[in-house]
């Protein structure tokens, strides 16, 4: 065989496998070429919240009773010492119903010479002040009057009042921009069925100290 | 061996390849028929849509999850059909998108919001209603709990996936992804404290009054006001499904 029918055969033959290779390729790429599909939203979903702040205004910043007697609810209701604060609630928007809760928290710091009472002998008892033009301010009951000791039931000394009227616990911002505020009075005395026989002793000074706490919905979120 | 020798085996060769190629492009397609009068051979068809309701929730406030389940206008709804013609398996992704790539700096993020998801096959028959991820019908989950959560099926979706599953045949399944702002972390806040800065020394509980004794003289309160702040923000979302044939000897 000449060297130009070898070149010539050797060319055919080197044609003929880069066919087969590119069928081979062909069948392994439709094999390849299943189904698929992929879909995006065209519109995304939104939730928006405007800006809303929660607001404790304290006449003083602890209310306590000191070296005072056992006495009844009626007369506790009346002049048991009482302590005024108002909870406030702003909103740029209208987010409909902002929820708090109220509550109170034992302090330990005592002014210096006191012994501090034990929190099974104190009552507390919180009514809402509102506005009435034919009889001034008036007191509408929240909180029944309550030992402490069944409000401040865990180790870190707070407890969440709990109101006989769950409506004034919400405010509801339906206006832009609206402020609304609920006043409240807390009154504090010493519980009538307190054995205070040994209180003779006029070294020993009692003194019990709470604070209040607002919290709501509306607190940073981190 | 010679030039014919060299022809004939790469033509078969040729055919043999030819042949297979049919067969295996028959193979992603096919349709069984049985019974009929007439040999025939039909290619499959398979077609996947999503028809979309979206939600837009203005001036919300953060809820509980209960609140939350039971607020309305803020559900997003896929809802799936498949339609198919042949036998043929799809395995599909569905996630959220883009998630709160909108306003990621404000203060709405994927930390305080949470996702009730759900599904529910209508088509051909009606069936229960399943909660996905680790929702129920009182509880939902952070966002950011599923941010690392990646498709089995579409390995684009590199996160947030809701749900991985097949289809075959024709069928409806509605997803169902419901959201809120969760007031879970607001709740550990309490406004006595010590990070709850002073707000205004000197204050009265009605702000027309600007000094104590017109304060008190109207029977307000005054005294030292603390106040704590939440900004607001937008939380956005979009849906995205990825799904690919599934081969039998997959």
């Amino acid at each position: 065989m000449s060297d130009g029918n070898k070149e010539k055969k050797s060319g055919k033959l080197t044609f003929i496998i880069l066919g087969i290779v590119i069928l081979i390729l062909a069948m392994g790429g439709v094999a390849l070429a299943t189904y698929t599909w992929n879909y995006t939203s065209k519109n995304p979903n939104n939730i928006s919240t405007g800006s809303i702040s929660l607001s404790l205004l304290e006449s003083t910043d602890t209310i306590s009773i000191e070296n005072a007697l056992p006495m009844s609810d009626d007369k506790g209701k009346v002049s048991g010492e009482k302590f005024d604060f108002a909870v406030t609630t702003e909103a740029s928007g209208n987010p409909g119903d902002i929820k708090y809760k109220l509550s109170i928290t034992e302090v330990d710091e005592l002014d210096e010479g006191y012994t501090k009472l034990d929190k099974s002998n104190v009552k507390i008892y919180l009514t809402v002040l509102e506005d009435d033009q034919e009889n001034g301010t008036t007191e509408t009951e929240v909180v029944a009057p309550t030992k402490v000791d069944s409000i401040i039931t865990e180790e870190n000394g707070e407890g969440t009042l709990t109101f006989t009227k769950e409506e004034y616990l919400k405010h509801t911002h339906n206006e832009v921009n609206k402020e609304i505020t609920t006043k409240y009075r807390l009154r504090m005395w010493i519980a009538d069925d307190t054995d205070a026989s040994n209180w003779d002793d006029s070294n020993q000074k009692n003194q019990y100290k709470l604070k209040i706490g607002a919290s709501g919905t509306i607190a940073p979120i981190s | 061996m010679d030039n014919k020798k060299v022809l004939a085996i790469s033509i078969t060769a040729v055919v043999v390849l030819v042949l297979a190629l049919a067969a295996t492009s028959y193979a992603m397609f096919s349709a069984n028929l049985t019974g009929s009068k007439e040999n025939e051979l039909t290619t499959g068809y398979v077609t996947l849509n999503c028809t979309e309701k979206t939600f837009e929730l203005e001036n919300t406030s953060p809820m509980n999850d209960t609140e939350g389940i039971a607020l309305e206008n803020n559900a997003a709804e896929c809802t799936l059909t498949s339609e198919m013609k042949g036998t043929m398996t799809i395995g599909y992704d569905i996630a959220l998108d883009g998630v709160d790539t909108k306003t990621p700096e404000d203060g709405i993020t994927e930390d305080n919001v949470k996702i009730q998801v759900s599904k529910t096959i209508t088509e051909p028959e009606q069936g229960q209603l399943e909660y996905l991820l680790k929702t129920n019908n009182t509880e939902g989950i952070y966002v950011s709990t599923i941010k690392e959560s990646k498709g089995q099926y579409d390995r684009s979706i590199d996160g947030y996936k809701l749900d991985s599953d097949t289809i075959t045949g024709n069928k409806k399944i509605v997803y169902k992804i419901v959201a809120w702002v969760s007031n879970e972390q607001a709740e550990n806040t309490r406004i006595n404290d010590s990070n709850i800065v002073l707000d205004e020394n000197g204050k009265c509980s009605n702000s027309s009054y600007t000094d104590k004794d017109t304060c008190e003289n109207a029977s307000e309160i005054w005294g030292d006001s603390k106040k704590s702040t939440q900004e607001g923000g937008t939380f956005s979302f979009k849906l995205k499904i990825g799904a690919t044939q599934v081969l039998e000897n997959n």
